[in-house]
């Protein structure tokens, strides 16, 4: 299915944070490291899905690909090119190469627009196409996501959830980008919409050679759609492989966690589904555990847990983790615990 | 049928609007059993909420609620007075919602919220009450429930607010206890934990539960007994393992197969077309036919009978009237 890989962006110890509270003068001034230090790379023609619970930076993450934030450090090399040294103006030609998709498209379309001009509104800014060529472009977009072009005149409030979530699409893919970030797109969705959503994705991703960044918290809904899954947590990524690799070795207790967390599929199998339940809640993230930032849940945590902080490294070929304790080979070495 | 806690019996629900009267749930009938899990099904819009604030009372105007009978543990509650529905509420009916942010108040300490349960319902004086509200949130596995007691809902996280949620819901032992969506503004490893710690109660205290969901895989977690609904009708009854064994309905089948399981190798998801109908324009016959790809002619002319299938299933399909399949296979 893919062509030799040829990597489409690369992201280097990125880092963003907010500052928060504090008096006129910033003193007792705190910070809220949203992003911490995360890395990884992206084939042209792939799906990266990121997954992680509310508040680990999933989101964040994704707004600073696409520019949306600016981050305090770190590197996103885009098509080879350095975009995060370039300045707004130098960055205008490769918006048109990568767009979102947002999870609610109750808020994200503008009430006051009509369908077309929705869809229409890429072009005007990036394009010096005539209106006969963008209103084809238009209806051309429009049967592209699977909705009929008699809509065009149609306001938000006139559509579906799975409709405007078409429209939000539409909109995303005008101007032929290479990279979509898809924030959340089926989450506010209901169950048989969300599967139409995904086969249209899918579907575009075939026809166009897209590159997707694929976000949610919904772990099969990732796993369905995504060739490699990240696994955030607390700002930093905890576990990065293969869609396969992940379920068949996990090795962070923190995907183990997750993944036991996932309710069963079928009742039969309520009994055999015993996995670890993850205890407690996430961390403040104003006041983040020393070290390891998982160690306060994490039930095979270790004196070193709590005073160094794990690196990412490559346990298995592919296979990215940052845990002092990885479970598979955690299991061979220190068994007595 | 001793065993029954409520029975619902023609349970209808309008509303009066300027486009004339809407029926947003029409003729659903459903028994629950005492101290089990039953699961009400469906996705938005479909008036599951609804039939929970039925039975609650808790429907106002411009809204008109119609039942035969709702029997709760032998009494009649359709007809009573608000006061006396007062008495009822939170003693031997009690619901938590989806979002337990916005059914706590903000300006009231956890404690002053839930020492109000006992004071209303028990006549419990302050100390009493302090100490029982303290018990409870021990129950329910809050860690520090002294504490927790002084807070403000603000300080608590969403899964926190759940487990006061529950805490408050359950205080008073109730014979049932309705349940809308209380995980679905949740993440999922908390959602583990509060269903965990519900089916636990459950148990312990023998309560029934009516959990409503719009997420499957909830239900294969949770139920007992299922009801799908569609449209503002329940279109199908089952136990749950039965249900997801073969499901009848052809709506029932096609969520179930939408639904993305774990490791799912499938190359594209089967989907229900179309979308479910506004209120305003439901279809003529079954609500279901133009989304149905076994749908025939008699399907556009009327409304579906219930028609009853083996294990006590109940389903609204004409393709089960004669007990069985009346064309084609369900599917391979």
């Amino acid at each position: 299915m893919k062509e030799a890989s040829r990597t489409l962006l690369a992201v280097e110890d990125l880092k963003i944070s907010f500052p928060v509270g504090g008096d006129m003068l910033g003193r007792h001034r705190q910070y809220v490291h949203a992003v911490d230090g995360v890395s990884f790379t992206l084939d042209a023609g792939e799906t990266l899905g990121i997954v992680g619970e509310s508040g680990c930076g999933k989101s964040t993450l994704g707004n600073l690909i696409i520019r949306l934030l600016k981050e305090t450090h770190g590197r996103i090399v885009f098509e080879g090119r350095e975009i995060t040294a370039l300045t707004p103006k130098e960055f205008k030609p490769y918006r048109r190469d990568m767009q979102m998709v947002f999870q609610d498209p109750f808020s994200s379309l503008n009430p006051r627009k009509r369908a077309r001009d929705i869809i229409a509104e890429p072009y005007r800014v990036q394009t010096k196409l005539s209106r006969r060529e963008i209103r084809a472009n238009v209806e051309h977009m429009m049967e592209l996501v699977g909705l009929d072009s008699s809509y065009l005149n149609r306001y938000p409030h006139e559509f579906s959830g799975g409709q405007r979530q078409r429209i939000g699409i539409a909109r995303a893919l005008a101007l032929n980008p290479k990279l979509i970030i898809c924030d959340e797109p089926v989450s506010a969705l209901d169950v048989s919409i969300q599967a139409q959503i995904l086969n249209l994705l899918k579907d575009l991703q075939q026809d166009l050679g897209l590159t997707y960044i694929f976000i949610a918290h919904g772990l099969p809904t990732v796993q369905y759609i995504s060739d490699r899954i990240a696994v955030m947590y607390m700002g930093k990524i905890v576990e990065l492989t293969s869609n396969t690799d992940l379920f068949a070795h996990t090795l962070h207790p923190y995907t183990e966690g997750l993944l036991s967390a996932i309710p069963v599929s079928d009742p039969s199998l309520r009994e055999s589904h015993t996995g670890p339940i993850l205890e407690g809640d996430l961390p403040s993230p104003l006041h983040l555990p020393a070290g390891c930032r998982f160690c306060s849940r994490c039930k095979y945590a270790q004196p070193i847990c709590s005073r160094q902080e794990p690196q990412m490294r490559e346990v298995l070929p592919g296979h990215f983790v940052s845990c002092h304790f990885p479970l598979e080979t955690a299991e061979k070495t220190d068994a007595s615990c | 049928m001793k065993d029954v806690l409520l029975r619902v019996d023609n349970l209808s629900v309008q509303f009066k609007t300027l486009d004339g009267v809407l029926t947003a749930i029409e003729g659903n009938s459903f028994t629950v059993r005492r101290g089990e899990v039953f699961c009400l099904v469906g996705e938005s819009g479909c008036g599951k909420s609804l039939t929970s604030l039925a039975i609650m009372g808790l429907i106002e105007k411009p809204g008109i609620v119609k039942a035969d009978d709702i029997m709760l543990d032998g009494r009649n509650i359709c007809w009573l007075r608000e006061s006396e529905m007062r008495k009822i509420r939170g003693k031997e009916l009690s619901m938590i919602f989806q979002e337990p942010l916005t059914s706590l108040n903000p300006l009231f300490t956890i404690g002053n919220q839930m020492d109000e349960v006992f004071r209303l319902h028990q006549k419990a004086g302050k100390a009493r009450a302090r100490e029982k509200s303290i018990e409870m949130l021990r129950f329910v596995g809050i860690a520090d429930p002294e504490s927790i007691y002084m807070r403000y809902p603000s300080a608590l996280s969403g899964g926190m607010r759940q487990r006061v949620m529950i805490a408050m819901a359950l205080s008073c032992r109730p014979k049932l206890l309705i349940a809308d969506e209380p995980t679905t503004a949740l993440d999922v490893t908390i959602q583990k934990q509060i269903l965990k710690l519900m089916k636990d109660l459950q148990r312990e205290l023998d309560t029934a539960i009516i959990l409503i969901t719009h997420d499957l895989s909830v239900v294969a977690e949770m139920a007992d007994r299922v009801a799908v609904m569609y449209a503002g009708r329940i279109i199908e009854q089952a136990d749950v393992a039965a249900l997801f064994q073969k499901p009848l309905h052809p709506y029932t089948e096609g969520l179930i197969n939408s639904t993305i399981k774990l490791g799912d190798t499938r190359e594209r998801l089967p989907t229900i077309a179309g979308t479910v109908p506004p209120l305003s324009a439901m279809p003529k016959g079954c609500r279901f036919h133009p989304r149905c790809r076994y749908a025939t002619e008699i399907c556009r002319a009327a409304e579906p009978p219930i028609a009853c299938c083996e294990g006590g299933r109940t389903v609204r399909c004409f393709r089960y009237v004669d007990g069985e399949a009346r064309e084609g296979g369900t599917k391979g």
